[in-house]
């Protein structure tokens, strides 16, 4: 009988040992997990600062007015800062990164010094100018650096190698500790980091909420009509699902349907995913994710079928834009032109495949929360007087197109917009038609997939 | 007789440490460092897909994006010469391949930045947490969870970015789980590419939750705007 004390005793300690490593082991883990995300977050965040510390940079080479220079200035002050915070908080060996943080932090103290020098409305001088190509090149190699590590560190590898090197333990008890004091700094951190969008859109969602909704002013249609104009609308192939979604708060109230396509099984293939507003029963949008193996027509001939398309439903003075390519297909912007004047908060995005043509995505919600009749008056600028005001440095090519822009603040500017380059730069820049200010400046980025504003 | 049970206790005790160890560290082995693997996109696949398809490698579309048939090509290239068949083109294949791991930027004049192609970073992290959170959803519930991401960078509430959103500790759960970290799904990166062009079937909700797994008591308190698939969305 004694002989088995011994044993049994050892086994007991041995599954508990085991269990309590086994629990250390996920603990670990966790802590790891947790950790890693906020290395990755930070990281993100710093890419996206001196990313949009480039633009600003490059921005600032063709604006001319104090305003707009001194929004600059403060906007790339702040990111340098951030991205300096950002970048001291990884784990990353200091020594590898003091040239970088003195970058950042000298850029945020020359673009302050600049701000206060712009207060006083001197204009820029040619050593200035100087000082800010290199900040800008310095800046534009920093953030392909950054890219590229960031392609190695997708996979969360090189956290975890600084990790295990430095004692996990250690780390991750502070960061377990520092949780919600680090919360809350993180937040009053975040600044404005700039991504890249269509042309008048994200930015300015807001601007479909407390818009003008003449459109989505009528009757209210039965999920029956509403049903009709589906098929109508997509040219046939079934009705599977139906909900109707009530948003209340300015949002738009719609059916949503999913509808099988013709010569297809349900639950075989792709549904295609359509809205359609409870008022006056217009397409908000759709969604179809089917695949497109073959391109077998270019983007110009899919611009053409989006424009026929769009005329066949009864969207007039619809003009194509901006288009971007991805996964076969191409993306075409419309904004609705009245007398020549193009309406920019009034967007339809319309969707091609390139292998048939067919519309594979819609959206008008901004369209239908926007468009109304405007009163378009002459403006009291000429086109050669707005003309003037653009920065000398600036290579314009082209003449303006009168056009509204949306403003955050949910208003509309009358503008002109010039097209106008910087030493193969590109940009927009918008001068306002009435008062001769210089409003907005949005850099285009153009890749062989077509082009994106920043 | 004491002993040897003794002896024995102490090997098995001396085995299951190595074991324990040697299941940590097999769990630790991070995936090889590639820098180009199934699922990548963009102007580096492109030259990839170039150089292979002129030499006889390659015979399908050069459309950016590594997939199957790049992936075959990879392997056929490796097994030439002499490097390990495994598809994924890290340091040492991409040398054999002479594709330029820098680029070098000169110092001196004004370096036009158009051409950044910023927006891929962005693209493929929403993707990520979409794959996390949505994969096995209808497509409009892709959607619908990348604009989600989206509409909160724009509310006052939230971080302002889309790495702040995701990565806020506690608001994901693929994000706490480390599910994010899976490579994304082809539809999740058309899903993101759509919610960040704009399409949003959820009509502005910052939130959304599986009503048969929901942990948190507070999330029921929300309003209902809209169901997609498993998930109820709303504000």
């Amino acid at each position: 009988m004694k002989k088995y004390i011994l044993p049994i005793v050892l086994t007991v300690a041995l599954l508990t040992t085991g269990i309590w490593g086994y629990n250390q082991y996920k603990e670990k883990n966790e802590y790891y997990i947790f950790l890693d995300n906020q290395f990755q977050r930070m990281y993100y965040d710093l890419t996206g600062s001196v990313e949009t510390i480039t633009t600003d940079l490059s921005k600032l080479m063709v604006s001319s007015q104090t305003k707009e220079n001194i929004v600059l200035y403060s906007n790339i002050w702040q990111n340098a800062y951030n991205a300096q915070e950002k970048l001291s908080q990884l784990p990353i060996k200091h020594a590898d990164i003091t040239k970088t943080e003195k970058f950042l932090s000298q850029l945020g103290d020359y673009t302050f010094a600049m701000a206060k020098i712009s207060i006083s409305d001197k204009p820029l001088g040619d050593k200035e100018i100087d000082n800010l190509e290199k900040l800008h090149n310095y800046a534009l190699k920093l953030s392909q650096d950054l890219q590229d590590l960031q392609k190695k560190a997708l996979k969360g590898t090189i956290w975890k190698g600084e990790l295990r090197k430095k004692g996990s333990k250690e780390l991750n008890q502070e960061a377990e500790k520092e949780n919600p004091i680090q919360l809350k700094f993180n937040k009053f951190e975040e600044r404005m980091v700039e991504y890249p969008e269509l042309i008048y859109d994200g930015p300015f969602s807001e601007h479909v909420i407390e818009g003008v909704r003449p459109r989505l002013k009528g009757p209210e249609i039965t999920q029956k009509e509403a049903e009709k104009k589906v098929i109508e609308f997509l040219g046939g192939g079934k009705i599977d699902k139906v909900e109707k979604t009530t948003n209340g708060k300015g949002r738009i109230d719609t059916y949503s349907f999913e509808v099988i396509p013709k010569n297809q099984e349900s639950g075989k293939g792709n549904s295609v995913y359509i809205d359609i507003t409870q008022r006056n029963g217009y397409v908000a949008w759709i969604l179809n994710n089917r695949e497109v193996k073959k391109t077998n027509i270019s983007p110009k001939q899919a611009i053409k079928y989006a424009s026929k398309f769009l005329e066949e439903k009864g969207f007039k003075n619809m003009e194509p834009t901006y288009t971007v390519r991805y996964d076969g297909v191409v993306l075409v912007n419309y904004v609705y032109k009245q007398e020549d004047v193009f309406m920019y908060p009034d967007l339809i995005k319309v969707k091609v495949a390139l292998d048939n043509g067919e519309i594979v995505g819609f959206d008008s919600t901004h369209f239908l929360t926007t468009n109304y009749k405007r009163d378009i008056k002459k403006p009291k600028q000429t086109a050669k007087q707005a003309r003037e005001k653009i920065s000398l440095r600036a290579q314009v090519e082209k003449d303006p197109q009168l056009c509204i822009i949306p403003t955050s603040s949910f208003g509309e500017i009358y503008c002109y917009e010039f097209e106008a380059s910087y030493k193969g730069d590109q940009f927009l820049i918008y001068i306002n038609a009435n008062t001769g200010e210089e409003e907005k400046i949005l850099k285009l980025i153009k890749s062989e997939n077509g082009t994106l504003m920043i | 007789m004491k002993r040897k049970t003794f002896c024995i206790s102490l090997l098995l005790i001396i085995v299951s440490l190595c074991f324990s160890l040697a299941v940590d560290s097999y769990f630790n082995i991070g995936v090889a460092q590639g820098t180009l693997y199934w699922g990548s996109s963009g102007s580096e696949v492109k030259t990839l897909q170039t150089k292979l398809k002129n030499w006889g490698y390659y015979d399908g579309p050069i459309d950016s994006v590594f997939g199957g048939g790049t992936f075959e090509a990879v392997k056929k290239f490796q097994t030439k010469n002499g490097l390990t068949a495994d598809g994924v083109v890290g340091a040492a294949t991409a040398e054999k391949l002479g594709i330029p791991t820098k680029n070098e930027a000169k110092e001196a004049t004004y370096q036009p930045s158009s051409k950044g192609a910023a927006r891929n970073d962005e693209i493929s992290l929403l993707a990520k947490a979409i794959t996390g959170e949505a994969r096995g959803e209808p497509y409009t519930g892709q959607v619908a969870v990348g604009a989600v991401v989206l509409n909160r960078t724009r509310h006052p509430s939230f971080p302002n970015t889309i790495a702040g959103v995701i990565y806020q500790p506690g608001a994901f759960t693929a994000v706490s789980d480390g599910q994010i970290n899976l490579a994304p799904a082809e539809s999740c990166v058309k899903a993101a590419q759509d919610a960040l062009n704009g399409w949003d079937p959820t009509g502005g909700c910052r939130y959304y939750w599986n009503p048969a797994t929901a942990t948190s008591k507070w999330i029921w308190s929300r309003k209902v705007i809209k169901k997609i698939g498993k998930h109820w969305f709303g504000n």
